[in-house]
């Protein structure tokens, strides 16, 4: 199989794309968990890893030490200000942190003490459009742009000329954004704007290793 | 394996592992990444942006002499913490040695605000230290007549906060 990666100037775009919606940018926090979720297949009681999953899709090299990853979720404008995002991600999401009211608490109820082992996220009913209200401000996200962006560093391995809409496959079946069919699910459609026959029809997305 | 370690579910069509690590400056086009900040020296003067005639800031003098100490209220977001800092380099005339700014947090306590027991550098015990508040009450000491603030920004996320302030 062929290996194929989204071209940089691609991955820039769904980035600044990203960039100029509002979203809260505890929505990450909220990905980690519906992840999570999705591997453990429940909702509730859920032990997050946070710096794994933070590691896995937002880690940039060569970025602020302290501040190690990328964001694209942010409610304010894009500016050099709000680029990064710290370090100390399980701590950003530790009860202590998390404001009671904040929008992550008005779509995940967070359990427990300082210890970290003792901390269970559970998933409300009606999570998804929970989150559209709270995290997306009512306006969906760009399912391919944020795909790309997710799995920028990852190779699509394929024997015919890839599109980007494996990517957003990628993500679905990843995040438990499909049933077994492969039909999305209402979540994504709660959750996210897509496009999927122009996605199969574009083929200058990828370069090959 | 534990379940806290459990495998995420991959999709076939993608690598097991990533192929390559974007940088910063491939996916944010000509940014700049400034080391991180190292003083070499201690500031002067305190940077202050409001003017003598702030309204909020000729508040905080009326009631200042009065009550010693001004609590803010309001939403989030609405520059609380902006302004108890530039008031408090305004009634400490720009002078960082008479202004302390402290957050408070959930698990802050009495032995972060007002004194506590640290290690000896020896290792032969334990000895009791000032904290903040008993630091600048030493910094008030010294600057006999002029005032001293300390903004204690986030105040009431403390659990404790009745044994935090208790002295």
């Amino acid at each position: 199989l062929a290996q194929y990666i989204p071209k940089v100037n691609i991955v820039s775009d769904c980035l600044e794309e990203l960039r100029n919606q509002k979203i809260h940018n505890n929505f990450a926090g909220y990905l980690c968990v519906k992840r999570t979720a999705f591997r453990d297949g429940r909702s509730t009681g859920l032990h997050v890893n946070f710096k794994e999953f933070f590691d896995t899709f937002f880690r940039v090299s060569d970025a602020p030490s302290d501040k190690p990853y990328a964001m694209p979720f942010w409610d304010s404008p894009p500016s050099d200000a709000n680029k990064w995002f710290n370090e100390n991600v399980a701590g950003s999401y530790a009860p202590s942190s998390l404001r009671s009211g904040s929008p992550f608490r008005k779509v995940i109820k967070v359990e427990g003490s300082r210890k970290a082992a003792d901390i269970r996220y559970s998933l409300l009913n009606g999570d998804a459009a929970l989150a559209l209200r709270y995290l997306l401000y009512s306006t969906k996200i760009p399912a391919l742009s944020l795909a790309t962006f997710l799995y920028r560093d990852f190779a699509i391995e394929t024997d015919v000329v890839p599109t980007p809409q494996l990517l957003v496959q990628v993500f679905q079946e990843e995040f438990g954004f499909v049933d077994y069919l492969g039909i999305p699910v209402d979540d994504f459609d709660t959750l996210f704007s897509y496009n999927q026959s122009q996605a199969e029809r574009t083929t200058d997305w990828f370069e090959s290793l | 394996m534990s379940r806290r370690n459990k495998e995420f579910p991959k999709s076939d069509i993608r690598s097991a592992e990533k192929v390559r690590t974007l940088n910063a400056e491939s996916i944010f086009p000509n940014t700049v990444i400034e080391p991180p900040f190292q003083p070499e020296f201690q500031i002067a003067r305190l940077p202050c942006e409001i003017g003598d005639a702030d309204t909020l800031l000729l508040k905080v003098q009326e009631l200042i002499d009065d009550y010693a100490g001004v609590i803010f209220t309001g939403s989030p977001g609405t520059s609380k913490s902006w302004y108890a800092a530039q008031i408090a380099a305004k009634l400490a005339d720009l002078d960082p040695a008479r202004v302390r700014f402290v957050q408070f947090h959930a698990s802050y306590q009495y032995e972060d605000f007002i004194e506590g027991y640290v290690p000896k550098r020896d290792g032969s015990g334990f000895v009791l230290v000032g904290k903040h508040l008993l630091e600048m009450c030493e910094v008030a000491r010294r600057y006999p007549g002029q005032m001293c603030i300390i903004v204690v920004d986030e105040y009431n996320t403390p659990q404790n906060l009745d044994q935090t302030l208790r002295w």
